[in-house]
Parts: structure tokens; sequence; C-alpha cells
């Protein structure tokens, strides 16, 4: 029993950080129509800024502040630079500009901090906490802790404010969002910054874990299973999804080879898109909500 | 009776947009389904050509049911359409379009058409019978220019000749004349008749009440999802139900 | 008034091309003759998914694994069993395309959007399957000591020979998907890429060609993938993951999927814009040891993908005819294989005569 339970918590925390990558997607997604190949390399950019912060003597909340902040303005930036200027562009030439822009991301990311992996400074230095018979390190609390927030967050922002329901006015009806005088290019650009935010700070809480420069490609592949399985439309569901993967993988590892356990992901991917495309709570063949 | 329709239905969601819904149109004839907007023509089309199945009911062709057929298979029974929103292959030319229309009768294959000298008899028959049908419909000088830089009337008619090209037993026209002026439409009347003639069935959606008056020799008449009448143009005209549903009373109508 | 290629121009510049493909390796040395021989099979790769995302509309990100069953098949055929080579490519095609029809019959049914997912996680499958299946595969290490190609007792044991065995397969396989084009499965997949609805109202089985073509992209890089085998005489699964799909993408978007010339240069281009890096970058940054060629790689990308987002050689030619980038003025058709570009007309129909036979009138 204490195994079961391990397995789920180490697989909950894990979902966390995917559910974190797979919002970042899904919010990009819901606003812009676009496939984001770059949602992996904001959570590299985030876990690796956070370091690079770190390393200049800040404190952790600044450091945390300010990594999201930059990756935040990067994301905005990338999208006014390369996917504003990419009028009428059919959907395959914006999956092709992300990836470019994921190759750019990587290739300075190598420049600037080389190919060794490094690691932040756990957020607190106690032991593992013990729940129901398993274990977790503080940081996995943290990664928990980190998606929950978001989560509140946005729901505070989407519900509660005038951006965010202008925001959410354009993920239901970009037409009607733009007679009412809201632009769809401030909000595309906004859906950016935002899910590069979102996915910097999952790289900031998975920082003291592991950090380097090509981390984004897999970490991008799982969160965009997760948004997938999610419905690629549904908030709460890509939350879920995340977590779901993370448990499967985590249970993946004790029962099937370890090398295998991606493929039990990908192989439930797959039989999800054949029978249930629309993910667990999407609608399919809506493009946005 | 070529094509029936025996209490169709068919809800999205909660919406219900066709309620027991039952017709039936005999081979050369030209009928016509009307109502006013929203009452579900294009739905019933749907139905009919297997673009989606209904939640209810069943659908015959030539006394063989239809309904749980998909569209490829409906198509290849003889059943062409064309589409109120004009749904041409934007990236070929007027002849390629109706090119495609020979899909059906002919038979090349990957190898085949790989090697090419093997399709070219075939090849030449397609092009023959798709510059016949451009013929038709009066668009043979356009034959190799985009598909797209037509005017939309004449794009009208290319799908027409496209889904004509199929030699079908019947041909679904959704809202034909929609959006033409009335020299078109004059045309329009006039290749109706002709592809009658011609041995192909017709049923029309229309809402030009002059065009179906004249054509068409039986009436389907919607409103909100049912029917509330089937009849010659005489019977739809006195039918008070009818009047009040669509054509208003302040409409006079000379049958 | 404009360059419009007609048939005796086309000819002409065929012939120059071939003679300049076939002349070529003459004067080059082995480093270049190597690059063209990855170019040509990246053509190969390319057509196929030309077919498949430009003809058929379809987007695969996984043909690294297609290219992967190819190269994994001859490997293990002609090491462990010393079958012919030629017999172990054929045996990859079969299972190349065996694989993508029960694999595609489900999945082309997908919108777009999925299907790339469903065709990345293909990928990303086999190329588990390759890594962790190492009894036959080699694993991560890889198969070795692949043998040489021959015809009878003529080996194409060098980059020179086995530079012009590549040409001819691009060659064929660029003048078997150019005729598929414009035949009636051609015409039937263009149909199927911008109106499915449309093409089903004319009985045109949509599930079916999808399939169809997804099984001959399949076949193309299961080809490629056998002749990458024997060239190099070794395989390993790094060579078949996700980077590599998306190099093929890449490839085929940026050399333009409108016409068949499209692949060659998509690959042409990535192949020695890679090279070119390689080379002038390091001059810039004398310290750097391949990071900065990833970033300005990546910045073209972008670029192209801006300004020329009907890839380079739709682009070029607009260019070339002095259309500029204006790409609203000329209309290119693809008929009986020629390139004709419609000038702008007067209106020669009864609708009140306005405006130009291009897109005048539209309710």
């Amino acid at each position: 029993m204490s195994g079961l339970m391990q397995y789920i918590l180490t697989g909950l925390s894990q979902g966390g950080l995917y559910a974190l990558v797979g919002l970042g997607f899904v919010l990009i997604y819901n606003v812009t129509g676009i496939i984001n190949f770059v949602q992996g390399e904001f959570v590299m950019l985030g876990a690796m800024l956070a370091i690079a912060y770190q390393h200049l003597g800040l404190p952790l909340p600044l450091v945390i502040l300010f990594t999201v902040l930059t990756v935040a303005l990067i994301g905005g930036g990338l999208e006014i630079v390369s996917i504003r200027p990419a009028k009428n562009a059919t959907p395959l030439t914006l999956i092709i500009i992300t990836i470019g822009l994921s190759m750019v991301l990587r290739g300075v990311a190598l420049v600037v901090w080389g190919t060794d992996p490094v690691v932040m400074q756990p957020f607190s230095n106690a032991g593992p906490v013990k729940i129901l018979g398993g274990s977790l390190m503080p940081q996995e609390f943290y990664i928990l802790g980190a998606t929950v927030l978001v989560v509140c967050l946005l729901y505070v922002f989407l519900d509660h404010t005038v951006m965010g329901k202008a925001f959410r006015a354009c993920v239901i009806n970009k037409l009607g969002a733009s007679l009412m005088g809201i632009d769809p290019r401030r909000m595309s650009t906004l859906a950016f910054a935002l899910g590069a935010g979102i996915g910097a700070i999952g790289g900031v809480v998975f920082a003291p874990t592991l950090a380097s420069y090509d981390m984004g490609v897999a970490l991008g592949v799982k969160g965009f299973i997760a948004a997938v399985l999610g419905g690629l439309t549904s908030v709460p569901g890509v939350i879920l999804s995340g977590f779901i993967v993370g448990i499967g993988e985590s249970f993946g590892t004790a029962f099937v080879s370890s090398g295998y356990k991606d493929g039990i992901t990908l192989l439930v991917l797959l039989l999800v898109l054949l029978f249930r495309p629309q993910g667990l709570f999407g609608i399919y063949g809506s493009k946005r909500v | 009776m070529l094509l029936e329709a025996r209490d169709l239905s068919k809800s999205f969601g909660g919406v219900d947009a066709l309620k027991g819904v039952s017709f039936s149109f005999a081979a050369r004839e030209i009928g016509a389904l009307i109502g006013p907007n929203g009452a579900g023509k294009t739905t019933l089309f749907n139905l009919l050509t297997g673009v989606f199945a209904p939640t209810s009911g069943e659908i015959f062709f030539r006394q063989r049911s239809i309904t749980k057929k998909s569209a490829v298979e409906i198509s290849a029974m003889g059943v062409a359409r064309t589409f109120q929103n004009l749904q041409l292959f934007t990236n070929m030319t007027v002849l390629e379009n109706v090119m495609v229309g020979c899909h059906s009768r002919t038979k090349t294959g990957l190898f085949g058409a790989a090697l090419r000298f093997a399709a070219s008899g075939e090849e030449r028959l397609i092009r023959e019978t798709s510059r016949q049908m451009l013929k038709k419909v009066g668009l043979e000088k356009y034959a190799d220019l985009p598909a797209t830089s037509l005017p939309f009337g004449q794009k009208r008619l290319l799908e027409i000749a496209r889904a004509l090209a199929m030699k079908p037993e019947v041909i679904l026209l959704d809202e034909p004349a929609a959006g033409l002026n009335p020299t078109e439409s004059r045309f329009l009347v006039e290749l109706i008749s002709r592809i009658r003639e011609e041995g192909t069935s017709v049923v029309l959606v229309e809402h030009d009440m002059e065009t179906v008056m004249e054509l068409a020799d039986k009436i389907v008449v919607l409103d909100f999802g049912s029917k509330i009448a089937e009849g010659t143009p005489q019977q739809i005209t006195s039918n008070e139900r009818v009047i009040e549903a669509y054509l208003g009373k302040e409409v006079t109508m000379s049958a | 008034m404009h360059l419009s290629a007609g048939p005796k121009l086309k000819a002409a510049l065929i012939l120059a091309a071939l003679a300049v493909a076939v002349l070529l390796p003459f004067t080059l040395d082995n480093s270049i003759i190597s690059l063209l021989i990855f170019a040509g099979l990246y053509t190969l790769v390319t057509v196929g998914l030309c077919l498949l995302m430009g003809y058929a509309g379809q987007i695969s990100l996984g043909q690294a694994a297609f290219y992967g069953i190819g190269a994994y098949s001859t490997a293990i055929l002609t090491t462990r069993f010393a079958i012919n080579p030629w017999l172990a490519m054929l045996a990859g095609v079969v299972l190349a395309v065996a694989i993508s029809f029960v694999v595609g019959w489900p999945l082309l049914k997908l919108e777009k959007h999925y299907l790339a997912l469903a065709t990345l996680a293909f990928g990303l499958i086999v190329q588990l399957v390759i890594v962790e299946e190492a009894e036959i595969t080699g694993g991560s290490s890889g198969i070795s000591s692949i043998p040489r190609l021959s015809l009878g007792s003529f080996s194409f044991d060098n980059d020179f020979k086995f530079y012009f065995l590549v040409l001819g397969f691009a060659l064929i396989g660029s003048l078997l998907a150019g005729n598929i084009v414009n035949s009636r499965v051609g015409r039937a997949l263009r149909a199927v890429h911008t109106s499915e609805v449309a093409a089903r109202s004319l009985a045109v089985p949509v599930n079916q060609i999808k399939t169809q073509v997804f099984a001959l992209s399949a076949a193309y890089a299961s080809i490629a993938g056998s002749l990458f085998a024997h060239y190099i005489s070794f395989v390993a699964p790094n060579s078949f993951g996700l980077l590599t799909s998306i190099d093929f993408l890449v490839m085929a978007v940026i050399g333009g999927m409108a016409s068949i010339w499209g692949p060659i240069t998509g690959a042409l281009a990535v192949v020695f814009l890679r090279r070119l890096l390689q080379t002038v970058v390091p001059m810039f940054f004398p310290r750097a040891s391949g990071e900065y060629e990833i970033i300005v790689f990546g910045l073209i990308l972008v670029a192209v993908m801006i300004f020329l987002p009907e890839g380079l050689f739709s682009g070029v030619k607009s260019i070339l005819s002095g259309r500029g980038l204006l790409k609203s003025r000329t209309l290119k058709l693809k008929n009986e294989g020629e390139s004709v570009q419609i000038r702008v007309m007067e209106d020669e129909q009864d609708t009140g005569g306005q405006g130009n036979a291009l897109g005048s009138q539209r309710s």
C-alpha cells in the first residue's frame, strides 16, 4: 500500500509540472489557434533563468518574480516579432514558425549556458515529508502548490478582471470580441505572454530537480499530450490530464520496463485520439471553446 | 419513388433541426424544398446525401435504404449535390474541378497514375467529358482558369457542372439561384429544365419563388423542422398554412 | 510582359538541371558529394511527404518512423540474415506500407491538429521500440557493418557511385510523383485537401485515398531509409526521432509544397544551409561549437515562413517573374505539368463588365 501511495504522490508532483506546461499550450491554442512548439522552451527558460537570477544573489521571491516576468516578456515579444507579421498564415506555417523559434531559444540557451545540466537550490532544505505511507520531497510540494496557485490565479484573472474577461471573449468569439473593441492581436500577444509565464513557473519549480538546455523538448511533448488528452480546449481538462499522465508514468515505471514507460503514455494518447479525439473534456471539431 | 424520406428527425445537442419529416420525389421529376430560413432544408439535404446520419427515421433511394450509408456510398449510387456555401476546389482550375466529378466513373489508381502512359486513354475521356459539361453550363472558355477567378454566379454553375459530370440519377441543388442576377437566374432555370430532359432528376432548395413555381413538379414545404405541406405548385400556393408561414399574406402568386 | 514558362523553356530548364546534376560530381570533392547524397535521400522522403501534406493536406510529424523502418529493415535483414540488400529494401517497403495502412486508416480520419499529434506519437513509439528491442535492433548502439549495395558485380562502394544511385532514385521518385499529381488520383487528392465534403459528394473515397497517399509517403521514406543504411553502413535510433521528422517537415514546407520541385529545393536548401552555417559561423564566433548554427537556422526558418510562406521554390519564382512578393496578382496552375501564369484579364463575361477575371465579384 505504501508503494502504491508513493507512486501516486510522485505521479502527482510530476503531473503538476505536465499540467503547467499543458496549461500554457491550452491558453495559447484557445486564443490563437496555434499549436505552440515553443512551450517546452518557455519551461526551460524558466528553469535556466531562475538559476541565473539566483546566482545573482537575489532572494527567492524576487527570483521567481523576475523569472516569470522575463519569460512572459520573451513570450509576448516573440509573438509580436514572428507571429504577428505572418498574416494569413496557414496553421502549418505557424507551426513551422514556432518550431523555428524553439530552435532559436534552444540555441541561445546552449550558447549562454552550455550543455551541462545545472540545478537550483531547493526552495526549502527540509527533509522528505511523509504522507499516508509515501513521502514527498518539499520541492515536489512546491510543484503541486505552484500548479494549484496558478490555476487559482488564472481563475481570478479570467473571471474577475476586465482584461481576463476580454481574454475569454476572444476565446469564445474572436469576431464578436473585436467588434466590441477588443483587439485580437493584443489578446494573442497576451496569450503568449501568459502561456510563457505559466510555463516558466513550471520551469522554476522544477529547476531544483534538473535544468538543462534541452529539457524543453521532452517536457513540451508531455505537456502537449496532457493538453490533448484534456481536450485542448479545457483548462480543468488539461490539469486533470497532466496529473493522469504523471501518475500513469509513475505506475508505468513500476510495472513496465523503464524504456517503455514513455511508450505507455504515447499509446494511451493514440488510443484516446482514436476513440475520443476530443479528449476527456473537449468538444471535437471546435477549434476553440 | 426515387427519393423517399420516412419520419426523418435530426437533433443537434438539444436542438431539433428536423422533426418527423416524410416526403417523396419521383424519378424524372423536378422537386423543390422550400421554407423560411432555418426551416431545416440544408440539414435535410445533408441527411439525404449522408453528410451526417439522422437521429431517427429512414431514407430510401430507388427503394433501397440509404439511411446508414456513408456520403461516399450514397454519391456512388448516383446522388449528386451542390452546396449552399460553395465548396469548389479552390486549388484547381475550372476544368479540373469538373474532372474530379468524373472520378466515380473512372478507375485509374495510384499505380496507373504513376506510370503515366497507362492512364492516358482514360485521361482523354475524362477531359472530353468534362469539357462537355462545361459547355452545358456555358463555361467552356474558362476551362483553364483558376476556379476562384470566376465571378460568383459562374462558380455556382461550375459546381453544377462538376456534379453533373458524375452522370447522376438525381442532383440536389442547394439554393442554386442565391446571389444570381436575373440573366443568370434565367440561364439557371433553362439549365435545370435541360438537366431534367436529359434524364437526371432534380431536387432544389430554393427561396426564389418564381424559379420554384416555374420549375417544380412537386414542392415540399418545411417550417421549423417539420413538413407543413407537400404537393404541386398550385396546391402549395393555395395552402393556407404555407401562405401564412412562408409566402406572407401580401404576396400574390401567379401560378 | 512577364515570364511564362512555356513547355519549351521548361524542358530546356529541366535538361539543364539534369546535365548539371550528372556532371557536377566530377568537379566536386567528396564532402560536397556526400551532402548531395543526403540531399537526394531527403528529397525522396520529402517528395512523399509533399504528396501527403501539400496535395492531400494532411500533416505528419512521424515520417522519420518510416525512414527508420526502411533503414532498420535492411540493416537487420542484411546483417543478421544475409539477405540480398535489394530484397531487404523491398521488405522494408512492404513493412512500412503495411504499418502505414494499419496506423493510417484510423488516424487519417482525425482532423489536422489531432493527426499531427497522432503521427508525432506514432513516430516516438517506433523510435522507442527500436531502442527497447535491443536484441533485434542493437538498441541504442545500433547496427553496423551494413553491406554495400551492388548491381551484379558493380558495387556502389564510394560516394561518387552512390551519388548516381541516389540521383536515379530521386529522379524516378519525383517523376512518379509528378505523374500522380496530374492524374485522376492527384486531382482527387487535391480535392480532398480543399473540401472533403465536396469530394465525398463526388464519390471520392476520401478515407481510402488519404490512407493510400499516407502509405505512399511511407514507401518513399522507407526506400530512402534503406539507401541511407547502405550508404553510411550504420544505423542508430538517434537518427530516426522527432527532430528528424521535424527536419523533413521543415524541408517540405521550406521548399514549397505546390510544385514537384519544392522537395528538392527544400532538401538542398536545408542540407547546404546547415553546411554553410557550419563553415561560416565559426568564422564569426571562433569558440563556438555548433550552437550558433541552430540559432541562425531557426531564424532563417522563421523568416522564410513569414516572407515566403509558399516556400522557396514558389517564392523565388514569383520574384524572378517580376511579380515580386505580390502573390495575389499571379495565379499558378498545374496544368498538364506546365506552369502557366495567368494574366489579369479584361472581363469577358456578361456580368456587368466590371473588374477582371480574377475574383472580381465575390458575394
